[in-house]
C-alpha cells in the first residue's frame, strides 16, 4: 500500500470518527445540558432523541442558504469553510492513541504542538472575516470582539503550554504523553492546566466566554447572516474546536491514553476518549454554571489576571526544572 | 484575599447546584404522549352552551366582552324572528367571535354571562399556523345540538321569565362539582387521564 | 313681562343660590351642578309629577317633596340626598321595578338607562315581590320605526307628552290604568309620525325602540361623534354613533337650542344606513361602449381635466356647465364655482331640482323668530314636508303663542290645527294681517312668480312691523350652494338653460355634483335623461349609481355628509360645522377631493385648506334681494302664474315626503316600510266626487303625459278639488307635471293593494 493511500484511508477514518463525535457531542452538550437545567432536553426523535443531530443536519441542508445584498460575497462565503477546515486540520497531528503497530494518528509531527497551535489561530480569520463580510452591525461587532478576545488569550494559552513542554521536553505530541507515564501533568502543572481551560474556553467562544456571538446582545454575532450549510459549518467548527482543546488538554495534562491506575487492561483509545469526554462535560457543566461575563472584565481577566500568572507559572517551572537539573 | 475565597466558594457552591440537578428527577411531561390531569376548573378554550331543547343560552348582550379585560370578544346581536328562533327571548349572537390570542383565559366572560352560555373548557390544544384560526367563531365555539344542558326558559309554565334570576339558579345543574366532565367533549379527556410524567 | 323677574334665593345642600321665581327645584339644583334623578320630568315637556323619583326633603315639610313639580321659595332650605331622600327614592324604585323585567342584558337601552342608574344609586336590590311579575306583552309594533316593549314601561308619559305638546300629532295615549296600563294610538292605528324617533330618546327605560336599532349594538359599544345633519336645510346638531364602519343610529344633540332643541326628524334619524350599503359605489366608473369600466382615481381625474381642456379649446368655455347639489358643503360649492370660473365657464347653477331660490332676503328671520310671530304665512310646499324642524318651531308658535296660521295655496298641512287658506299671495291682503307686529312669511322658493308676488305683499307690511321670512326649500344646504356663488353670472345658463344647450348640442362637457336632476327637475325624466345623454361627456359625483349617474359618462364614488368636514349654511343663514363621523369606504373621495384633484389636473390654483375654510367661511352669503328676486330668473319667469284650472279637472299638488327621493333612501334597506308609495292623496268630499276610495289605483292625465298606477289615498286634510301627488319617487316620477296645474284621474279600478301606512 502506497504511502498516499494510507494517508488517505487514515484522514477518512479519522474525519469520519471525528465528525461522529462532533454530532454526539452536540447532543450530549444539548442532553447534559437540559438535565442541569432539570429539563429532559432533545428526546423526540430516535429513542432518547439519538437521531436529533441527524434531524439537525437534515435540517441544516435544507434551510435556504441567503447572502445579505450588502455582503462581500466570495469572503462571506469563504469565511465559513476557514473555520471548518482549520477545525478540522487540527486533527491530522492528534494521536489518539498507541499500539505495537505505531501511534495512532494520521501523521506524526514532532512540533505537533506548534501546528496545533498555528492551525487554531488561523480559526480567528474565519470568525473574523465572516463578521467583517456580512456587512451587518452585529457580525462586525461580534467579530471584532472575537479577534481581541482571541488574540488576548491565545497568549496566555500559549503560556501556560509552554510549562508542559518544559517538564516533557519535547514539542511533540506523542512524547508528551510518553513523558507522563509515571506522573500527568495536571499534578505538577495544576495552574497551567487551570489557565489552560480558562483560556480554551474563551478560544472556542464558548460560555462564559461566549461575547462573539452573544445571541443576547449581538443576535449571534458574526454568524448572524449566516444560515443554511454556511451556518452549520460554523456550528461544526465551534464543537470540533471544543473537542480538540478537549484532546490537547488531555493530551498535556491528564497523560493522553495512558492507563488509569494500571488499569492496562483497557485499551488506550478507551481511555483516551473518556478522559476527553471528562474535559467536554466540564465543558458543559461551565456553561450551565456560569454566565456571560462583561466585555471589559473578560479583557482585564485576560491580560491582567491570566497573562501574569501563567508567565509566573512558566518563570517557576522553568526556574525549578533548571535547578533540579 | 477574602473575596478571593469568597468568589471561589460560590463558584463551587454553582457548580455544586449544577451537578446536583444533572442527577435530579426532571419534571417536565412529556406532553403528546403524557397528558397532565388538570385542575377541574381550568380555564381553557370557550364554548358556547345551549339549553336541552337546542336553543342557544347566548343572548347576544354583550356582556361577556365588556367584562374581558383583553378586548377579545366581538358580539353582534340580532332580533329573533318566529320562523328562526335561535335562542329563548328575543335577541341572540348574530356573531360572536373570540380572539383566542388575545384572550387571557381569566373566565371574566363566563361569570358576566347572565345565562351561563359561555364557558371555559378545560381544552387548550388548539395551536395551528395561522393567526386568523385563532379568531373562534360560533361555529366553533357553539356546541352540537344534542349537547345542550338544563331547561330553556321558554319551557317553562310562564314562558319567557320576566326574571333571568331564575336562569342563574340554574348554575347547580352546570356540575361545577365535577368540572370539565359536565362539558360535551370532556369525557374524551377523562380517559385520556394519564397523570404525571416521569 | 315687566322688567327683570323678580330673585329668590334659597339653599340647596348648602349651597345658597339666587335664581328667578318660578324656577323648578329640579332646575334650581342643575344650576350648582346637582343632579336630581328624574322619569317623567324633561327641561322641554316640563313636570308632570308622575314617576316620583325626584323626592327631595325641603326643610319645614312634614314628607319629601317631588324636585320636578316645586317652584323654589324665598328661604327655601333643601337636602337632595340624605337616609330620608333615600329611603323615599328607594321606595319609589321598588315599585317602579315591580313588574319591570330584568332583562337588561338584551335591552338597547342597556348601558344608558337611568332606571339602571338609579337602580344601582338608590335601589334596593332585591324585590320583596312574592308573587309572579305581571307578564305583559313584549315587541309591539306601534308603527313603521317603533317598537314598545310594555314589560319595561314606567308610565312616564314622556312620549304621549312629547306627542302631545310638541308635534301636536296627539296620537299616543296611556290606554288603561293601573299594573295593565299600556302605550298605544288612541285610534289603534299604526304610530306614524315625522318625529316619531324622538320618543325612543325621551323613553327614560327602553320601553320604545327604535327598529333599526333594536338588538343592533350596545350603546358602550358605539363611537360617537358630533356633526350636522344636511338630509334637509333645517341644519340639525346630530351625535352619529358608529360601531364596526357602521352608522348605526342617530341621536339629537340636547344643547342644540339655536337650531333644532333637542329633536330630530325621523329622515335625519334613520336614513343612515346607507352609508354601509353594499350598493355604494367605490371606485370611479367609466362608460365604454355601453359598460361601465372601472378606473383608476388618476386616470379618471386625469380623463376629466383632459376633456375640459380639449373643450374649452374647441368649442370655448360655452360649452362646459357644472350643476351642484344639495349634498355640498359651503368649500365644495365655493370649489365649483372657483374651478370652472377659472376655465371661463359661467354655466354654473345648484338649482337641480324644482327649488330656485334659496335665501330669502334681508328680512330673513331665525329660528327663535318664528316662535315670536304672531302670524305665519306658509306659500307653497309646507316646511313640514322640507325642513321638519322648522315645522316644530311653528307648531310651537302656534299652540304655545297663539299664532294665527295662513297657508297659501293648495298644500295639507300633515296635522290637525287651526289654520286659514287663501289661493295667491295676493289674496293675503283680505286678511287684516297688518293688525300684527311680528309676521312670518315661509316660502317654498319653487315657483318664482309667487314668490315675487308674496315679496311685493311682504315689503308692502314692512313699514314699522318685523317681517320675518323664509325660504323652506326641498334642497339641503342651498344657502351654502347660493351663498359661495353656485349660480350663473354674467350671462352663464342657469340649470335649464344649460339642459336646453344640451338638447341643443351646444354642450360639451357637464358635471353634476352631487345631484339627481333626472330624479328632480322639472321637465320630467325623459326631457332631462335625453338632455344629459346629448352631451359627449357628463361627469356625476354620487354615493349611488342613480338614475343620474346611469346616463352619465364618468360617474366618480363621493362620500356621505358624515363622512367628511365642512361647513354648510342652515335655512337661516347660520354656519354649521360637518365633522366626520365614519369612516368611508375604500376607494370614495369626497367632493372637495375631487374637485382640488381636477383643479390641479387643470393647473388651477387651488387656495390651501387654511384659506379655503377662511374664504368659505367668510364669504359673504349671497343674499337675495327678496323672495322671487329677479336677479336670479330668466326673464319670463316671473311673469304672473297662469289663468286658474279650469273647472272640470283637479288641480295637481305636487307635495314632497321625508323618504322620498332615488339616492340614499332609495338604497337603505332598512327605510322599506317609510319609503313613501306612490298615491294620489284626495279630500273625502273629491274622493266622494270622483268615486274612488282609499287603496283604489287610478292614473293621472294631464297634457305633459300620464301618470299610471297612484295608490288612491283619502284624507281629510286635503283640500276639495286637488289630487296630491309625491315628487322624487323614481317609480313615478312626477317632474314632469307642474303644481296648479289641471289633471284628469283616469283608469280607476278598485284593486286593493296592501296599504302600508296612511
Amino acid at each position: 500500500m502506497p504511502l498516499w493511500l494510507f494517508v488517505v484511508i487514515k484522514s477518512a477514518l479519522v474525519l469520519f470518527v471525528v465528525v461522529t463525535t462532533f454530532a454526539y457531542a452536540m447532543l450530549a452538550e444539548r442532553k447534559v445540558l437540559a438535565w442541569m437545567q432539570l429539563r429532559p432536553g432533545p428526546n423526540r426523535v430516535g429513542p432518547w432523541g439519538l437521531l436529533q443531530p441527524a434531524a439537525d443536519a437534515a435540517k441544516m441542508l435544507f434551510k435556504e442558504d441567503l447572502t445579505p445584498a450588502t455582503a462581500d460575497s466570495l469572503i462571506y462565503r469563504l469565511a465559513p469553510w476557514i473555520s471548518m477546515i482549520t477545525a478540522m486540520g487540527v486533527f491530522a497531528v492528534i494521536p489518539f492513541s498507541e499500539s505495537s503497530s505505531g501511534l495512532w494518528s494520521i501523521g506524526d509531527v514532532n512540533a505537533g504542538i506548534l501546528f496545533v497551535f498555528s492551525l487554531t489561530s488561523l480559526g480567528v480569520y474565519g470568525i473574523s472575516l465572516a463578521g467583517w463580510s456580512s456587512g451587518s452591525k452585529f457580525p462586525l461587532l461580534g467579530s471584532l470582539r472575537s479577534t481581541a478576545q482571541m488574540i488576548s488569550y491565545e497568549l496566555a494559552m500559549t503560556l501556560s503550554v509552554v510549562g508542559v513542554l518544559i517538564l516533557a521536553g519535547t514539542t511533540s505530541l506523542a512524547g508528551i504523553v510518553h513523558a507522563q507515564n509515571k506522573l500527568w501533568f495536571v499534578i505538577p502543572q495544576f495552574l497551567g492546566f487551570i489557565i489552560y481551560v480558562i483560556t480554551a474556553v474563551a478560544e472556542t467562544n464558548r460560555a462564559p466566554f461566549d461575547l462573539v456571538e452573544a445571541e443576547t446582545e449581538l443576535v449571534g454575532g458574526f454568524h448572524t447572516e449566516y444560515s443554511g450549510l454556511r451556518f452549520g459549518l460554523f456550528f461544526i467548527a465551534e464543537y470540533l474546536n471544543m473537542i480538540t482543546v478537549s484532546c490537547i488538554a488531555t493530551l498535556l495534562f491528564f497523560g493522553g491514553w495512558n492507563p488509569l491506575f494500571g488499569l492496562s487492561v483497557i485499551p488506550g483509545i478507551v481511555w483516551f476518549v473518556l478522559k476527553v469526554g471528562f474535559v467536554i462535560f466540564i465543558y458543559i457543566w461551565l456553561r450551565a454554571t456560569l454566565p456571560r461575563l462583561r466585555y471589559d472584565r473578560l479583557m482585564a481577566f485576560g491580560w491582567q489576571v491570566l497573562l501574569p500568572l501563567a508567565t509566573l507559572n512558566l518563570m517557576a517551572t522553568a526556574a525549578i526544572v533548571a535547578w533540579k537539573g | 484575599m477574602r473575596t478571593f475565597i469568597g468568589a471561589i466558594v460560590s463558584l463551587a457552591q454553582g457548580f455544586y447546584t449544577t451537578f446536583q440537578f444533572f442527577f435530579q428527577k426532571k419534571p417536565t411531561i412529556a406532553y403528546p404522549s403524557i397528558k397532565k390531569q388538570h385542575a377541574p376548573r381550568f380555564h381553557g378554550l370557550h364554548e358556547l352552551r345551549r339549553y336541552a331543547d337546542g336553543k342557544e343560552r347566548c343572548i347576544g348582550c354583550e356582556l361577556c366582552a365588556i367584562a374581558c379585560p383583553a378586548n377579545a370578544i366581538t358580539v353582534i346581536g340580532a332580533e329573533n324572528t318566529p320562523e328562526d328562533r335561535r335562542s329563548p327571548g328575543e335577541r341572540y349572537a348574530a356573531r360572536y367571535e373570540i380572539d383566542e390570542l388575545r384572550c387571557i383565559f381569566c373566565g371574566l366572560c363566563e361569570e358576566a354571562c347572565p345565562t351561563d352560555a359561555i364557558v371555559l373548557t378545560p381544552r387548550f390544544e388548539m395551536s395551528d399556523y395561522r393567526r386568523g384560526s385563532f379568531i373562534y367563531a360560533k361555529d366553533r365555539l357553539l356546541v352540537p345540538p344534542e349537547a345542550g344542558v338544563g331547561t330553556s326558559p321558554d319551557e317553562r309554565p310562564n314562558g319567557i321569565p320576566s326574571d333571568l334570576g331564575s336562569v342563574l339558579a340554574q348554575k347547580s345543574t352546570v356540575d361545577i362539582a365535577s368540572g370539565y366532565s359536565a362539558t360535551w367533549r370532556g369525557e374524551l379527556l377523562k380517559t385520556d387521564r394519564k397523570g404525571l410524567a416521569g | 313681562m315687566n322688567g327683570a323677574p323678580k330673585e329668590v334665593t334659597l339653599t340647596i345642600d348648602g349651597t345658597q343660590l339666587t335664581v328667578p321665581e318660578g324656577t323648578l327645584l329640579v332646575e334650581a339644583a342643575k344650576r350648582i351642578k346637582t343632579d336630581i334623578p328624574v322619569y317623567c320630568y324633561h327641561p322641554k315637556l316640563g313636570p308632570a309629577g308622575l314617576c316620583r323619583i325626584c323626592l327631595v326633603d325641603v326643610e319645614k315639610t312634614p314628607k319629601l317633596q317631588i324636585a320636578c313639580n316645586t317652584t323654589v321659595g324665598e328661604g327655601m332650605v333643601v337636602h337632595t340626598y340624605g337616609p330620608k331622600v333615600e329611603d323615599g327614592r328607594r321606595a319609589v324604585l321598588e315599585f317602579l321595578l315591580l313588574n319591570h323585567p330584568l332583562d337588561c342584558p338584551i335591552c338597547d337601552k342597556g348601558g344608558e338607562c337611568d332606571l339602571q342608574d338609579y337602580s344601582i344609586a338608590y335601589g334596593q336590590g332585591a324585590s320583596r315581590l312574592a308573587d309572579p311579575k305581571e307578564i305583559k306583552p313584549k315587541a309591539i309594533d306601534l308603527g313603521p320605526t317603533i317598537v314598545l316593549d310594555d314589560e319595561r314601561c314606567i308610565v312616564c308619559q314622556r312620549c304621549t307628552r312629547f306627542d302631545e305638546i310638541i308635534t301636536l300629532e296627539q296620537s299616543l295615549v296611556v290606554k288603561d290604568r293601573g299594573q295593565r296600563d299600556v302605550i298605544a294610538t288612541a285610534t289603534g292605528t299604526p304610530y306614524v309620525s315625522m318625529f316619531s324617533g324622538n320618543v325612543t330618546e325621551l323613553c327614560p327605560v327602553g320601553a320604545l325602540t327604535s327598529k333599526t336599532y333594536r338588538f343592533k349594538s350596545r350603546p358602550w359599544d358605539l363611537n360617537r361623534s358630533l356633526t350636522t345633519c344636511v338630509q334637509c336645510s333645517a341644519g340639525c346638531a346630530i351625535n352619529v354613533d358608529e360601531r364596526h364602519g357602521e352608522v348605526l343610529r342617530t341621536m339629537s344633540v340636547p344643547g342644540d337650542d339655536a337650531v333644532s332643541e333637542g329633536w330630530l326628524c325621523d329622515r335625519g334619524r334613520y336614513n343612515v344606513g346607507f352609508y354601509s350599503d353594499p350598493r355604494r359605489l367605490t371606485s370611479p366608473l367609466l362608460r365604454r361602449d355601453g359598460e361601465w369600466v372601472q378606473l383608476g382615481w388618476e386616470d379618471a381625474i386625469d380623463l376629466w381635466a383632459r376633456t375640459l381642456h380639449e373643450a374649452v379649446d374647441s368649442a370655448g368655455p360655452k360649452s362646459l356647465a357644472a350643476l351642484g347639489g344639495g349634498r355640498l358643503t359651503n368649500e365644495e360649492a365655493y370649489l365649483i364655482g372657483h374651478v370652472f370660473r377659472a376655465l371661463g365657464c359661467e354655466n354654473i347653477d345648484w338649482r337641480t331640482g324644482r327649488q330656485r331660490q334659496a335665501s330669502p332676503g334681508p328680512r330673513g328671520g331665525t329660528y327663535a323668530d318664528v316662535e315670536s310671530a304672531q302670524a305665519i304665512v306658509l306659500v307653497g310646499v309646507p316646511p313640514a314636508q322640507t325642513t321638519p324642524i322648522m315645522s316644530l318651531r311653528i307648531r310651537k308658535a302656534v299652540s304655545q303663542r297663539g299664532a294665527r296660521m295662513i297657508l297659501v295655496g293648495d298644500y295639507a298641512l300633515p296635522i290637525r290645527v287651526a289654520h286659514e287658506r287663501v289661493a295667491r299671495p295676493r289674496d293675503l291682503a283680505s286678511l287684516d294681517l297688518d293688525r300684527y307686529e311680528r309676521i312670518a312669511f315661509f316660502w317654498d322658493g319653487i315657483d318664482p312668480r309667487v314668490g315675487s308676488e308674496l315679496n311685493e305683499f311682504a315689503e308692502g307690511l314692512a313699514e314699522g312691523r318685523k317681517i320675518f321670512t323664509y325660504v323652506t326649500g326641498e334642497t339641503p344646504n342651498a344657502r351654502g350652494a347660493e351663498g359661495m356663488g353656485l349660480v350663473p353670472r354674467s350671462g352663464g345658463r342657469d340649470s335649464v338653460g344649460m339642459l336646453a344647450a344640451a338638447r341643443d348640442g351646444n354642450l360639451r362637457s357637464l358635471a353634476i355634483f352631487a345631484a339627481n336632476p333626472v330624479l328632480h327637475m322639472p321637465g320630467g325624466a325623459d326631457s332631462v335623461r335625453g338632455a344629459i345623454e346629448n352631451v359627449p361627456f357628463v361627469v356625476t359625483t354620487e354615493l349611488f349609481m342613480t338614475p343620474t349617474a346611469e346616463r352619465s359618462t364618468l360617474v366618480l364614488p363621493a362620500r356621505g355628509p358624515f363622512e367628511k368636514s365642512g361647513h354648510t349654511f342652515d335655512v337661516t343663514g347660520a354656519v354649521r360645522v360637518l365633522r366626520p363621523g365614519v369612516a368611508a369606504p375604500t376607494g370614495t373621495l369626497s367632493d372637495l377631493e375631487i374637485l382640488i384633484a381636477l383643479a390641479s389636473a387643470l393647473g388651477v390654483d387651488v387656495p390651501g385648506p387654511a384659506a379655503l375654510h377662511r374664504q368659505a367661511a367668510l364669504h359673504a352669503p349671497w343674499v337675495a334681494r327678496g323672495f322671487g328676486d329677479p336677479a336670479l330668473f330668466a326673464e319670463g319667469e316671473l311673469k304672473a302664474p297662469r289663468a286658474g284650472a279650469k273647472a272640470t279637472g283637479l288641480r295637481l299638488v305636487i307635495a314632497a315626503d321625508l323618504f322620498s327621493g332615488g339616492g340614499t333612501v332609495y338604497h337603505d334597506d332598512r327605510l322599506g316600510e317609510l319609503r313613501p308609495l306612490a298615491t294620489a292623496a284626495l279630500s273625502e268630499h273629491t274622493a266622494a266626487v270622483a268615486e274612488v276610495h282609499d287603496g283604489y289605483l287610478v292614473d293621472i292625465v294631464a297634457a305633459e303625459g300620464t301618470l299610471r298606477g297612484l295608490v288612491v289615498r283619502v284624507a281629510p286634510n286635503h283640500v276639495d278639488g286637488t289630487v296630491t301627488i309625491l315628487e322624487g319617487l323614481p317609480d313615478a316620477p312626477a317632474s314632469a307635471f307642474e303644481g296648479g296645474q289641471t289633471v284628469a284621474l283616469a283608469n280607476v279600478r278598485a284593486a286593493r293593494v296592501p296599504v302600508g301606512v296612511a
